[in-house]
């Protein structure tokens, strides 16, 4: 690694602490990003001479907040203070110290858990959330995250600054939040993190079906997430759960970019690593016995990552933890989950029983047709299965999902020989 | 600090009777040795660990591609160790949030999490068996060329018992399709 590839790796690393922290001194985002950009200028130009600091996040919190009272001072005084290039560099080694340790102790994990929940701030939109996520607390750029989301540089670039105007005419507590503030605001995050995932996972529209770095932007977060909160057991799942699924990704699409579902993976393109960190993590939050939402996924998921082969798949735990699951967290998605492995334990007819008193909810949901439809063709109903199917590619949201309902329509039409228009 | 000398009675003092002993097997590797062999009398050698302390939010923002290189210029200096008969058993550890603790006491308390906050945690180790400490510190100098961040701290070793898991399936990539073909830490994707 070259000394700039280990500054940026640093500056990133540093990035939550340091943001959280400056945000904490200056109350608007603005402010604490412009603090932040002349830290890491700083230490672009003073880091490579004077080697990297024993702790990078500490030397740029001390930078930045210098710089930006230095500012204030100016601006108040209407005089111009002489440049200096000095501030905060040549600081004893025991400032530095003492400013990490304070931070380590007290506001650290604070600091972190309300950049974070800024972003989640309830009056904006999911989308709006997941950009400013991205942009301020990972760091990307506002080219990266419109592209991520493809749209145009200029509309995310407005879209985050409306987020920031709305967050700041909105009050955002700086006290030490007490625990139930501090278990609120952990939940909204966890709940912004998994959205991340997911809209990496299916993607909401365009031709990429899977967008990888949304995925691992979205792990490096929850794992930030549980280094501040290691006991926290719905963490633990949900840091778990994203492993797990982003484990499978390599086997999720073929060489055409075709949707491979889960029991056609070629398993040996999951990546054992991810899944070894994913069990470890259920293993350990089981152990507390307060199972949620998070650890549900997550053991559910673990299920099937645990099966060398799909035929070995154990549904009959499947099916017991999704009932769990619809009981702590009743949804329509859930239950509709819980059909396939209905479908699997106790056959096709079960299941389109359980998931027919749905279609009002989901009327809209792409999956809710694919899988009607694939059961009703396992229920040699192809008339009906045609029409599901229809209605699932007109919902499908991105082309990879389209092509895959086409496929079984495809062979529909081949087992009928034809068939009748619908 | 002991001087470098003082090391080997500064174990025994310490209670550290077992310190490993082995005989010295000509040019054949000593990690196949049998346990017998190992527990005989013969020439002292020391083991040496080396723990890998690094900071785990720079080793997260490794990316897989930029860790897969870094892996792969590691296991050529572990290619080079082997090749002299120095390297013994690594380890590549999962993350500190996968860890979890144990408090010793008459009813031991279990806590999640690394055993301390601190600023850079153990992400992994290897043995190493060497004559002398310089010898162990040019061969941890090796691997740290290859390391962007972190320390390596080189520890001698009181105990070793290299036999206890050999039947795991972890330590034969073979009978597992879906280990990488060396079983180096972190190897195993």
């Amino acid at each position: 690694m070259t000394d700039m590839a280990w500054i940026d790796a640093a500056l990133t690393a540093a990035r939550p602490q340091v943001l959280g922290a400056l945000l904490r001194y200056f109350r608007t985002l603005d402010a604490a990003e412009d603090a932040y950009q002349e830290a890491c200028l700083r230490a672009l130009k003073n880091w490579p001479v004077k080697g990297p600091p024993r702790d990078p996040a500490a030397w740029l919190i001390f930078v930045g907040r210098n710089f930006a009272l230095d500012e204030v001072r100016r601006r108040s005084k209407h005089t111009e203070l002489p440049e200096d290039e000095e501030i905060g560099i040549g600081e004893p080694e025991d400032v530095q110290e003492q400013l990490a340790e304070r931070l380590d102790a007290s506001h650290y994990r604070d600091d972190i858990l309300r950049l974070l929940f800024v972003c989640c701030h309830p009056e904006l939109p999911a989308a709006q959330q997941i950009a400013l996520a991205l942009r301020i607390v990972s760091g990307l750029t506002v080219k990266e995250v419109a592209r991520a989301f493809l749209v145009s540089e200029s509309a995310m670039e407005q879209r985050i600054t409306r987020a920031k105007a709305r967050i700041s005419a909105a009050d955002i507590a700086f006290d030490t939040p007490g625990a139930p503030e501090r278990a609120a605001r952990l939940t909204a995050v966890s709940t912004m993190i998994y959205l991340i995932f997911n809209e990496g996972y299916s993607a909401s529209g365009g031709n990429a079906h899977v967008r990888i770095p949304l995925c691992e932007e979205a792990i490096r977060l929850s794992r930030l997430l549980l280094r501040l909160f290691p006991s926290e057991p719905e963490i633990m799942g949900l840091t778990a759960l994203l492993l797990l699924q982003h484990a499978r990704v390599p086997a999720r699409l073929d060489a055409e970019n075709n949707i491979v579902l889960l029991e056609d993976q070629d398993r040996s393109l999951w990546q054992r690593d991810l899944i070894g960190e994913g069990l470890a993590l259920v293993e350990k939050a089981l152990r507390h016995r307060r199972p949620g939402p998070y650890q549900l996924q997550a053991a559910i998921a673990a299920v099937h990552s645990q099966a060398a082969r799909a035929a070995d798949t154990d549904w009959t735990e499947i099916d017991q933890l999704y009932t769990v699951l619809e009981t702590l967290q009743p949804s329509p998605v859930v239950t509709l989950n819980h059909a396939v492995a209905v479908s699997k334990l106790r056959g096709p007819a079960e299941a389109l029983a359980m998931i027919e008193p749905l279609a009002g909810q989901l009327s809209g949901y792409f999956y809710f047709f694919g899988l009607k439809g694939a059961l009703l063709i396992q229920l040699n109903r192809p008339e009906e299965a045609r029409t599901a199917f229809n209605r699932a590619i007109a919902l499908a949201n991105t082309a990879a999902e389209a092509a895959h309902i086409r496929l079984h329509l495809d062979r529909l039409q081949h087992d009928t020989g034809g068939g009748t228009p619908c | 600090m002991p001087r470098v000398d003082d090391e080997r009675a500064l174990l025994a003092q310490e209670g550290a009777t077992h310190a490993v002993a082995r005989v010295d097997s000509g040019k054949g590797t000593p990690w196949i040795d049998d346990e017998r062999a190992l527990l005989a009398q013969g020439e002292i050698f020391m083991l040496y660990s080396i723990l890998c302390y690094e900071s785990e939010a720079l080793a997260a923002g490794r990316s897989r591609k930029e860790d897969d290189a870094m892996m792969a210029r590691i296991c050529e200096v572990q290619g080079k160790l082997k090749a002299e008969g120095k390297l013994g058993p690594s380890a590549r550890l999962m993350p500190t949030t996968t860890a979890t603790h144990v408090r010793s006491g008459k009813n031991p308390v279990v806590v999640d999490g690394p055993f301390a906050e601190t600023k850079e945690q153990l992400l992994g180790f290897y043995i190493v068996d060497c004559a002398t400490l310089e010898d162990a510190i040019d061969a941890a100098k090796l691997l740290a060329a290859e390391k962007p961040h972190g320390t390596l701290e080189i520890r001698p070793v009181a105990v070793f018992n290299p036999v206890g898991l050999s039947d795991h399936p972890a330590n034969s990539p073979a009978k597992h399709p879906n280990n990488s073909p060396t079983n180096v830490p972190g190897g195993v994707r």
